[in-house]
Order: C-alpha cells, then structure tokens, then sequence
C-alpha cells in the first residue's frame, strides 16, 4: 500500500511537473509576442505627425496660392463662392476644374481629400478623387481647420464676412 | 528545462529592445524630416517681402544660401530638397544638396508648399529627404 502511495505521488509529481513547464512555456510565447508587438508604435505616431502637417501645409498652400489667370487665392475664390460675393472674381466651374486638379497634385499617394468651406446655409465641398465618398467613421482622419475673411465693400458700409474652413486628408479604403 | 525557458525569455528580451531602439532610432528619423521641413518652409526659405517673413511661401532664390546640414537634439543630418510644380507640365527644381548614402536609413517627406515664381504664387510639393551624417 505504501509502495503504491508513492507511486501514485510520483506520477501526480510528474503531472504538475509537466503542467508547470507548459504554462512557462506558454507564458514565454506570449511575453515574446507582446514585446515584439509593441515595435511598431512609435513608427505610427511618427507618421501621424507628418500626415497632421500635410493637412496643414495643405491648408496653407490653398490659402495662400493663386488660382491660375487670377490673382485670388483659392480659398478667396471658393469663399467668394460660398458667400454669395457679387459679381464674382473667379467662375465657380472653372474653379472647381482648377482646384481639382491642385487637390490630385498635391494630395498624398494612397490618400484622399476633402475640401469643406461653410458660411451661413451655403457650402463647398470638394473631394479628392471625385468618386471617393465621405470617409467611414473608424478612419483616421487628419484635419486642418481656419477662417477665411472678405470684406465685401458696400453702397454705404463695408462687410466682413467670415467662412469656415476645412482640409481633411485620410486613407482610402 | 526551467533554465532552457529562461535563458529563451531572455534572449526574447534581447532581441525585442535592439528591435524598440532601431524602430525608435527611425521615428526620430521621421520626426527629423518633419522638423527639418518646417525650418526650411518657415525659416531658411521663406519669401521675405520688404521686413515681413511670408511663412509657408518659398523663394527659390534662396536654396543657393542652403548648406543642406541640420542639427537636430545634438545630432547632425544632413538634407537634400526637390521642387515640383505645375501639374499640366511639371516642372522639376533640384535636387539640390548632397546625395543620399547608400544603405542608410533615409526619410522622405513630400509637402504642398507655395512658390513665388516671377510675382505669382504657385502651388508646388517640396521634397525633403533626411539622414544623419
């Protein structure tokens, strides 16, 4: 009876013994992967960062640069749209023609645009590609907002008007 | 068989810090195009007209005054910028600066900028690739 107790204790021994070398084992595997995984997060934020400047620059470069044969700038020229300044400088369809063709220049590979001008009711909105649709609520989206000011000389009094600006940049799917 | 396991975990953690320092070592150089490209597009090539800087406008009378070096958190890089403008024919100002080594780690970074171009003001995409020297 006694030899067979011990038996027994050995055999429970080499049991737990053996379960205990697994879960190590298991325990290796997965510290392994999870310091392995975390790698790549300093490398994403990195980009982030750069993507966020691209939104800006973006914005900067519509704000300052020209349309071509006018002197107003493109966010001039689209808020002049979108207030309802009369008569206006630029055509709204050679416009939109022209700031097509900047937003596909300028754009990052692998990325679209959108551009959002606001005041009062009306609105400008441009994507870039023309086919892309509005982007999907779990993409990361990268903005750059300001305001865009016109003073809009009048019969007895100067207005200033004041319209909303958006750049949006984010993977397309 | 318990040491078999350590002696595997450690080398595990070995092996996952050289990992974390080279991929950290490419986020700072990532980070290092961005900050190298703002200096440049704010700063060193920004349009002066009359006593008024005119951030985010570049003058590219100014890239002969470029030594193409930056330090950056005690380190030194060394930089070389490309122009591109007018999509319809596109027109390419550069490379101008050194060359980038070969088997180096190299960031590239491409922003919209505008350029004063006979007293206009285009839209453009500068290139800025970075490596430390």
């Amino acid at each position: 009876m006694a030899v067979l107790k011990g038996g027994l204790s050995r055999e429970k021994g080499g049991v737990s013994d053996i379960l205990s070398i697994a879960f190590m084992f298991l325990i290796v595997v997965f510290a392994g992967v999870l310091l392995h995984s975390y790698r790549f997060g300093a490398i994403n934020s990195a980009v982030d960062r750069q993507m966020q400047l691209k939104a800006e620059y973006l914005y900067r470069t519509l704000e300052l640069s020209q349309v071509e044969n006018y002197s107003l700038s493109y966010l001039g020229a689209v808020a002049e749209n979108v207030i309802g300044v009369s008569p206006q400088v630029v055509p709204g369809d050679y416009l939109r023609s022209e700031l097509d063709l900047l937003l596909s220049y300028l754009r990052p590979p692998g990325y679209a645009v959108v551009l959002e001008l606001s005041y009062e009711n009306s609105s400008w909105v441009q994507f870039s590609p023309k086919d892309v649709g509005p982007p999907a609520p779990d993409v990361e989206k990268f903005t750059f907002s300001g305001k865009f000011t016109i003073v809009i000389a009048g019969a007895g009094e100067n207005r200033v008007a004041q319209a909303n600006a958006t750049v949006t940049i984010f993977k397309m799917g | 068989m318990a040491i078999l396991l350590v002696i595997v975990f450690l080398t595990l953690l070995v092996s996952a810090y050289s990992q974390h320092q080279e991929m950290l070592a490419t986020a700072g150089l990532i980070d290092t195009a961005t900050t190298v490209t703002n200096n440049l597009v704010l700063n060193r090539l920004a349009f002066v007209e009359g006593y008024r800087t005119r951030e985010y406008v570049v003058d590219v009378e100014k890239i002969s005054s470029l030594d193409f070096r930056q330090e950056v958190g005690g380190e030194n890089f060394l930089y070389q910028i490309t122009l591109r403008y007018n999509p319809r024919d596109e027109t390419v100002l550069g490379p101008y600066g050194p060359s980038p080594p070969e088997g180096k780690p190299v960031s590239a970074i491409v922003v919209p900028v505008t350029l004063y171009q006979k007293g206009r003001l285009i839209y453009a995409k500068l290139e800025v690739k970075v490596w430390r020297s």
